[in-house]
């Protein structure tokens, strides 16, 4: 009789792994070319849905009742033009990670936001802050080839998608992702793409604040990294480019109030803007990138590590 | 002898001999009167005593002094009477009395009037009433006539008819040399025996002297080489002019039986047997001599002819059998781990439903009392190997079991197989007396010692292959077959010096092998079962004693169906109990299983444990669904196996099988409840899992209900534990790997497997039902999720339909569009349009304010360019529709947590209670989050694959919802999934119940050649 409890026993203890495993590995090569078919498909779904459809009164007619009055739609039409052009005229967080790993600062996993986390996050303002956060921690991750993080982060970020209900985008994402699991260049790219594909689909589905948030993550996530990786380091030429970069955040910062002050949903975007315009607070004092010296540097982590803290607690 | 009866007697004796003042030669008489009595050394005590008595009465010589003795002594015998008197009791007084009698008359002189006188004040002083005095008297006298004896207290034995003793009763034994005469003292239940003649007799096994009176107790038995044994009862009887209305006859009239197979089991057989027969079955091995009891005790119905008590057909007269027929197996009936009384008492409180308490216990005690049990009474039975009580005891105990119903027929199964030579003595002389108190009792034995075959009233013998071969007097039966064979000293039965008879002997006659040239044994018989059979009928005489009865067949009210599952249960509740390993392992299984399990599996990320990051959670469900199903089956699994025997007998009572059952199914419950619930309390309580105990419990109990239901039909169907054992990894396998967590019912042998919904072989497995039932009430349903989950309902199936569904439909549109292009025949447009006719109809169903027009045209399988058009515009809206109805409830969902979190001692308290209810493992489970396909497209519709926990759709059926839906509908009514699967479970449950009534499994287990 033990021994067949034994082997139930010994069942169940393997069916977690196996799912794991089945799902890491198995699943997703063998049904690779399936994955791309439906990925295709969805692609070609998602075009179709960001041309604005017309409103088709005649066929049915008591949709419009859940829609906005015209005014709130139009400010949500604004709203959505000021994201874009955030967007557009940034280059994206990614390259300001592209630039630290350029130069050769030593990996620092204790800097990132620990997967563990995820779980705390129950609001949505959290669950999409942390969602960008965590796509700057996995972009950083994976130019290092920090393979093991990587996919820390791969799952973590998977199941905030999950918990944005976005999972749209991250599926195309995974097909790739795994697919790509060994290049690291073409990793940092779909990364990068799967983010911008998040703030299509959100911005196409009227979220343009959730996307806003996302938005705020990651160059929250890439800024306060910068700043403190490079906070000890004094420039040099070598290095130049770098802390440029680091100065240039400042221009996101700007967009970002700026996008934030149309913001009006949660108290917690406001609480945000302020916070954003206490860092920017600190930016104007510095005049130019020469003068990004250590003095400065601390005085911007001293403003921003509270910030971020406050945004992954 | 007790020492108070020798005390009494020695002053009583004293002063007899000083009345008849013949004290020396008295004094020879006392001291061969002690010797008989008691062991050497203490006869001179006594004597010592009775020297001291008579000198202290002893004076002179001369008259006057002798009177004044006379006038001293019954002066002292008053006294000395009055006080034995007060110590003695009735039996013990008339035991007194008649020594003293014998004392006094032992001399040769004719009593005096003194002594006479003396005689009277005791029998007055001990109540002894006057015709029991002079019967005394009578029997002591050293010359009697037959005259004196002349009185219904009275049992002559003799060789010849004493006609003149008309008050008398009398009894005959050709073969006795002299008289024997009984008194039987009613009022002191003592019986004297008198004896005179040259006959060498045994009392008890020991050689007697009869020049004293013998004293007979309860239950004694005189043997003699020469005359059948006399037993106590047999004694007894004779005093009893028998009631006509007690006695019947048990007649077999042309009795066939032939097998299911075409063999003949039986051939033809009659005979008559009366009441108050102790009857013999012998016959070899496989000659059918349980296939014939089974006949004869109602159990198996005869191919052809009859059996008949008082012309009352067994098997055609209601109640007939159940009034009348007690029947013994082999077996032990007994269960273990009740005491002797128990036994008996719950077989009885079965057996009578109208008695009340006391009249059962008195009944019971009476039964104990009367096979010598009442000693060991508390004893438990104890196992064969684990003895308690010895075998003889067993047996009498089993016999008890039938006898307390009191049968008028007994049939016993070899009674003396594995029983020592004096137990088996013991069980037959039980028997044989049953039988003299007017009973008729069918005994099947093998091999009986010569005093055993000597018990038997009459002898039925088989052959091999069913053949009668000799129905008769047992101890004619040697010299029949000696003189069938030619054998020399045929009429000898017995062995002339030792007087024993051996009754292997007729065996070998009956076997006799043919001898070959060289005189060896070949395997041929000499005589043919088939020709002993035709010497039997040869041998028959026709002439059958005509003789009316007045029988009624007794009429037992068993106890009422209810009282019936009563009894049961507290019968087994009680056998419980008293196994102390049982109970110890039964209770303690589930709380340890529990407690390992909940200690393995409790993973915890850094020092704080929180359930939300246990990843093993689901593992800890799953594994509580088997131990439920484990536990449930394996506490039942042997129940109706281990109480066949038993059950068996219950059946032959006519008792309810149904009561039985149910005794069984109430008992097993509750074991499962006490276990679920201790393995619930433990492994929550291990796991951090709080608040969800009840439902839990409720799940799991149910689970364990279906299993116990599930054991009994196998433990009823199959014939012994190991084949149990060896079956039920095949019925647990099945439910490990189908419950929904190792395999993934979509993904299954295409032949069994399903797109929608839950595949058959899913769907009747137990562990799927109670699996899910545990899955979604834990996430759906645990306080904190309970808040949102209807929220997360809405954008789940909101983010479904805008980011997935449509898209599938769209893909549908196209398909269309381009054949439409193509100028493709109308057929190719079917299966694509019969997807978008079934997803509109179904948005059209769930929001019946939306009308789509085209809907006409599609159900016509027509697609026209402006179908397409409107088409498109539909899911464009429907988009619309979709986005606005999740960015609603993600708003509304936004605004609650920003309520529960607005200060941080509130957002702390909600990071908390999420810690302690939410587990991230499960919802990835229940979300399928790690399986990519979100649809699947067949020819019909789309199947929704995304997040099945949150999936609803009005439109389908029970049996179609996904593995983790958590809700179902039924008959138009959706209901959540826990009940639904508890109902569906108990269902299950009370099927097997009705398999188990209907003992379905064993009768298709014998249909297919078991």
């Amino acid at each position: 009789m033990f021994v067949l409890y034994h082997v139930f026993a010994s069942f169940s203890f393997d069916f977690s792994q196996s799912f794991l495993f089945l799902h890491k590995h198995l699943l997703m090569k063998k049904y690779f070319s399936q994955i791309c078919l439906l990925a295709s498909v969805f692609v070609f779904a998602q075009s179709c849905s960001n041309n604005k459809p017309e409103k088709t009164t005649d066929e049915f007619t008591d949709t419009v009742g859940t829609l906005k009055d015209s005014a709130a739609l139009k400010a949500e039409e604004m709203l959505d033009f000021k994201f874009f052009y955030t967007l557009a005229n940034l280059p994206s967080p990614m390259d300001m990670i592209n630039a630290i790993y350029q130069n050769k600062v030593p990996f620092s996993k204790d800097l990132l936001n620990p997967p563990d986390n995820s779980s705390n996050y129950s609001s949505g303002f959290k669950k999409a802050v942390n969602y960008g956060i965590y796509g700057i921690d996995m972009a950083y991750a994976a130019f290092y080839g920090q393979n093991q993080d990587l996919l820390d982060y791969y799952s973590t970020s998977k199941k905030m998608a999950e918990k944005l209900n976005v999972q749209e985008t991250f599926d195309l994402f995974t097909s790739s992702f795994m697919d790509n699991e060994q290049n690291k260049d073409s990793l940092v790219k779909i990364i990068d793409r799967a983010y911008s594909e998040t703030d299509n689909y959100l911005r196409s589905n009227r979220r343009v604040e959730v996307a806003s948030h996302v938005l705020a993550g990651s160059i929250m996530e890439a800024l306060y990294l910068s700043v403190e990786l490079m906070k000890n380091d004094e420039r040099t030429s070598a290095n130049a480019n770098l802390f440029d970069k680091i100065y240039n955040e400042k221009l996101y910062l700007e967009n970002l109030i700026s996008l934030f002050s149309d913001l009006s949903k949660y108290p917690s975007s406001a609480n945000l803007l302020v916070q954003l315009k206490s860092i920017k607070k600190v930016f104007d004092e510095i005049k130019s990138s020469e003068d990004l010296n250590k003095a400065n540097m601390a005085l911007l982590s001293k403003a921003i590590l509270p910030v971020r803290n406050d945004l992954v607690k | 002898m007790s020492e108070r009866i020798l005390q009494a007697l020695m002053q009583l004796f004293a002063i007899g001999a000083a009345l008849e003042r013949l004290t020396l030669q008295s004094r020879d008489t006392v001291e061969a009167f002690l010797r008989q009595q008691v062991s050497l050394h203490r006869v001179q005590e006594y004597l010592t005593l009775y020297d001291d008595f008579v000198s202290r009465l002893d004076g002179g010589d001369d008259a006057t002094r002798a009177r004044k003795k006379i006038a001293g002594s019954s002066v002292r015998m008053l006294r000395i009477c009055t006080e034995i008197n007060k110590e003695l009791n009735t039996r013990q007084k008339y035991i007194v009395f008649l020594r003293l009698a014998e004392f006094m008359q032992s001399s040769q002189s004719k009593i005096t009037n003194e002594e006479k006188e003396f005689l009277e004040t005791v029998a007055s002083v001990f109540t002894i009433e006057a015709e029991e005095y002079s019967l005394c008297l009578a029997l002591t006298s050293q010359n009697f006539s037959l005259d004196d004896y002349n009185s219904p207290l009275i049992l002559i034995v003799s060789a010849e008819s004493k006609p003149e003793l008309t008050n008398a009763h009398h009894l005959i034994h050709p073969d006795l040399d002299g008289l024997m005469v009984f008194l039987h003292l009613k009022r002191a239940q003592v019986i004297f025996l008198r004896y005179s003649g040259q006959e060498r007799l045994f009392v008890n096994g020991q050689p007697n002297d009869f020049s004293k009176i013998t004293v007979l107790s309860q239950g004694a038995v005189i043997r003699s080489p020469r005359i059948p044994p006399l037993y106590y009862t047999n004694i007894l009887r004779a005093y009893h002019t028998t009631d006509s209305n007690e006695e019947f006859r048990f007649s077999v009239n042309k009795l066939e039986y032939v097998f299911a197979n075409g063999k003949k089991g039986l051939h033809e057989l009659s005979f008559n047997i009366d009441s108050g027969t102790l009857a013999g079955i012998m016959g070899s091995s496989g000659a059918g001599k349980s296939t014939l009891l089974n006949i004869l005790n109602g159990s198996s119905k005869p191919s052809s002819g009859n059996v008949l008590v008082n012309e009352l057909d067994l098997y055609e007269t209601p109640g007939l059998q159940e009034g009348l027929v007690g029947n013994i197996p082999q077996d032990d009936l007994l269960i273990e781990e009740l005491t002797v009384f128990q036994n008996l008492y719950y077989n009885t409180k079965l057996c009578y439903g109208n008695l009340d308490e006391i009249e059962i216990k008195r009944k019971v005690n009476s039964v104990l009392d009367a096979l010598g049990l009442i000693e060991i009474k508390d004893l438990r039975v104890g196992s064969v190997l684990n003895k308690t009580i010895s075998g003889g005891q067993r047996k009498r105990l089993n016999i008890g079991l039938e006898l307390v119903r009191e049968p008028s027929i007994l049939f016993v199964d070899e009674p003396t197989s594995g029983l020592s030579s004096r137990d088996a003595e013991n069980v037959m002389d039980l028997l044989k007396q049953l039988a003299l108190s007017g009973k008729l009792v069918f005994v099947v034995i093998h091999q009986p010692s010569s005093d055993i075959f000597r018990l038997f009233d009459q002898l039925l013998m088989l052959d091999t292959g069913g053949f009668p071969v000799y129905f008769g007097n047992p101890s004619d039966a040697l010299m029949y077959f000696k003189k069938q064979v030619h054998l020399t000293d045929s009429e000898l039965s017995e062995c002339p010096l030792c007087g024993n008879i051996n009754p292997e002997q007729l065996f070998n006659i009956i076997e006799l092998h043919e001898v070959d040239e060289f005189g060896n044994n070949t395997v041929a018989r000499r005589i043919t079962p088939k020709e002993w059979n035709q010497l039997y009928r040869n041998s028959l005489s026709n002439n059958k004693e005509e003789k009316k009865f007045h029988f009624v067949a007794p009429t037992i009210k068993k106890a009422s169906s209810f009282s019936q599952w009563k009894i049961f249960f507290t019968r087994d509740f009680i056998a419980r109990l008293s196994n102390r390993q049982y109970m110890l392992i039964n209770l303690l299984e589930a709380p340890l299983l529990a407690f390992i399990l909940g200690f393995i599996l409790r993973y915890s990320v850094g020092e704080n444990y929180k359930l939300i990051n246990n990843p093993n959670l689901p593992a800890y469900l799953f594994i509580g669904v088997i131990v439920a199903l484990f536990l449930g089956l394996s506490v039942s699994a042997e129940e109706i196996i281990r109480d066949r025997k038993i059950q068996q007998r219950e059946k032959f009572l006519h008792l309810s099988r149904t009561s039985y059952l149910i005794s069984k199914v109430c008992l097993l419950f509750l074991i499962s409840a006490i276990q679920s619930a201790s393995f619930v309390i433990i492994g929550n309580l291990m796991m951090g899992i709080h608040d969800m105990s009840f439902s839990y419990w409720m799940i799991l109990f149910t689970t364990s209900c279906f299993a116990n239901l599930l054991g009994l039909n196998i433990s009823a169907a199959l014939d012994s534990a190991v084949t149990v054992y060896i079956l039920i990894p095949f019925l647990l396998i099945p439910q490990i790997l189908l419950s929904g967590v190792i395999v993934r019912f979509e993904k299954l042998h295409p032949l069994i497997t399903k797109q929608e919904g839950v595949p058959l072989i899913g769907n009747i497995m137990t562990s799927r039902w109670a699996y899910e039932a545990l899955a979604v009430e834990q996430f759906a349903n645990n306080p904190f999720e309970k808040q949102f989950f209807p929220l997360d309902a809405i954008m789940s199936r909101s983010t479904y339909k805008k980011d997935w569904w449509i898209a599938a439909m769209r893909e549908r549109l196209d398909k269309c569009e381009h054949l439409l292009n193509q100028k493709a025949p109308l057929d190719s447009f079917i299966t694509p349009l019969k997807v978008l006719k079934y997803g509109f109809n179904e948005e059209a169903k769930l929001y019946s304010s939306k009308k789509f027009l085209f809907l006409d045209d599609l159900q016509k399988n027509n697609f026209t360019r402006q179908n397409g058009i409107q088409i498109r515009n539909a899911l464009d809206s429907l988009k619309e529709f979709y986005i606005d109805q999740f960015n609603d409830a993600s708003e509304k969902k936004e605004i609650v947590i920003s309520r529960l979190t607005d200060t941080p001692q509130h957002t702390d308290a909600f990071t908390q209670e999420k810690n302690k209810y939410e587990n991230e493992s499960l919802e990835e489970m229940v979300r399928s989050s790690n399986q990519t396909d979100r649809l699947v497209v067949t020819n019909e519709k789309i199947i929704q694959r995304f997040e099945p926990v949150y999936h609803v759709n009005t439109s389908e059926k029970f049996l179609q919802a996904p593995l983790f839906s958590s809700v179902k509908n039924f008959a138009g009514k959706t209901v959540k999934t826990m009940p639904a699967n508890i109902l569906v479970i108990w269902l299950m449950t009370v099927l097997l119940y009705f398999t188990l009534q209907i003992n379905l499994f064993r009768k298709l287990i014998k249909m297919f050649g078991g």
